[in-house]
């Protein structure tokens, strides 16, 4: 899996990888493109035990 | 405290000895389990050291210094903790432990009470110090990890992590052990390598366990000091379920060698310590580079017993120890969970 992609958004931002070193969920969350379903971004892109990890860890994340 | 005792009045036979609750003994210390560092009184230095040598192309003239020694110092500062009670043998005067009771009614003392009681105190200091060594967390520390943001890849703590070092009752004598050392290093998120944690099962420890040995520096396997997996004691429960699994699921992923005691068990290689790491942790680590830095060792397992004042029976039982743990090579630690 690529680490970067490049989203055609106005200002063509750059979606972080959540399991890259040194980002965080703020980081990563703040990357993703406005309305984007997170959770479903993370089941298209990420493996499936990447994908569970995620979901949940974000979970305990936006509780905290 | 005072006694908690349902006693009957004792009317003829009592059954002896006298049934003991179950408790995890002081493995750490008992099988030296990490580095120990005693006579520490008060601040003492521990320094690692590594070198960077960098080879460059002779050319015969002077070359630009490449590389050098790198040092790092951490101090041990054992905190002082002290458990006590109090108590009144008057409470055994109706019990089974009036048998040995001297005759007169000054003399309410009781030497089964000492010897199969009192004793327990010993080994279950000795057991709580073990769990502060591991699973200590400090207030401070506790709010220093809540402060840090939660990610997923290394250089960032899980969000689950941070909920449980959150979860944690405070250590009253403010003992950080080893899983708060590696959480939080002094100023900052530890150095930890990291794997990613899930809920372990049965069905699910082996793929988790070569995730974590996966994970390991591979020279670690070179050196003349293998690294442990230092895990909960739930785990080996779970190994041995796995192993043991019938039918096609079931594959023997770890190694278990002896019984009781002398059991071993790893996993390729690599031992396997059960300790009282918080569940939904495991720390892979050289056993030479985590200190239990303490006055004395032998403090842990003792205790001090007498007559509070002269002119009253209350009694009192005391223990007082120091203990602080170091975790020295953070960068080589493989951390599950964290």
């Amino acid at each position: 899996m690529a680490t970067q992609k490049k989203v055609d958004t106005e200002e063509s931002k750059i979606i972080l990888n959540a399991f890259d070193d040194n980002v965080n969920y703020k980081m990563f969350l703040e990357s993703l493109p406005e309305g984007t379903d997170v959770e479903l971004h993370i089941i298209e892109n990420y493996t499936e035990e990447q994908a569970d990890f995620l979901i949940n860890d974000l979970k305990i994340y936006n509780n905290q | 405290m005072a006694i908690t005792y349902s006693p009957i009045a004792i009317r003829g036979e009592a059954v002896s000895p006298i049934i003991q609750e179950i408790f995890f003994l002081n493995k750490t210390v008992e099988k030296g389990l990490v580095n120990f560092a005693d006579d520490v009184k008060a601040s003492t230095i521990i320094t690692e050291t590594a070198v960077n040598v960098v080879g460059q192309a002779y050319t015969g003239e002077r070359l630009n210094s490449l590389g050098g020694p790198v040092l790092k110092d951490r101090v041990a500062n054992p905190k002082k903790i002290e458990y006590k009670y109090t108590f009144k043998m008057e409470a055994l005067r109706q019990s089974r432990f009036n048998r040995d009771m001297a005759q007169g009614a000054l003399n309410i003392d009781s030497s089964e009470f000492n010897t199969q009681v009192l004793q327990l105190t010993a080994p279950k200091t000795s057991q709580d110090a073990q769990l502060k060594f591991w699973a200590g967390f400090s207030a401070a520390t506790q709010a220093s990890i809540a402060a840090l943001t939660a990610g997923a890849g290394q250089g960032s703590i899980t969000a689950a992590a941070k909920a449980a070092a959150a979860g944690y009752t405070a250590d009253l004598a403010g003992v950080d052990g080893v899983l708060s050392r590696v959480l939080y290093d002094e100023t900052a998120l530890g150095a930890y390598i990291k794997v990613t944690g899930t809920t372990v099962t049965a069905a699910n420890i082996a793929a988790e366990y070569a995730k974590i040995f996966a994970a390991v520096k591979p020279e670690s396997f070179e050196a003349a000091e293998l690294p442990v997996m230092y895990a909960p004691y739930a785990h080996r429960q779970l190994i041995l379920i796995a192993n043991n699994a019938v039918g096609a699921s079931q594959q023997i992923n770890f190694l278990v060698t002896g019984a009781g005691a002398a059991e071993v068990i790893s996993y390729n290689g690599v031992v396997i310590e059960f300790v009282p790491f918080p569940t939904g942790f495991v720390y892979v680590q050289r056993p030479s580079v985590i200190y239990f830095s303490t006055d004395s060792t032998a403090d842990i397992a003792s205790f001090e017993t007498g007559k509070v004042d002269n002119d009253s029976d209350v009694m009192f039982v005391r223990t007082i120890y120091t203990l602080d743990a170091t975790v020295m090579a953070q960068a080589d630690g493989v951390l599950y969970g964290g």
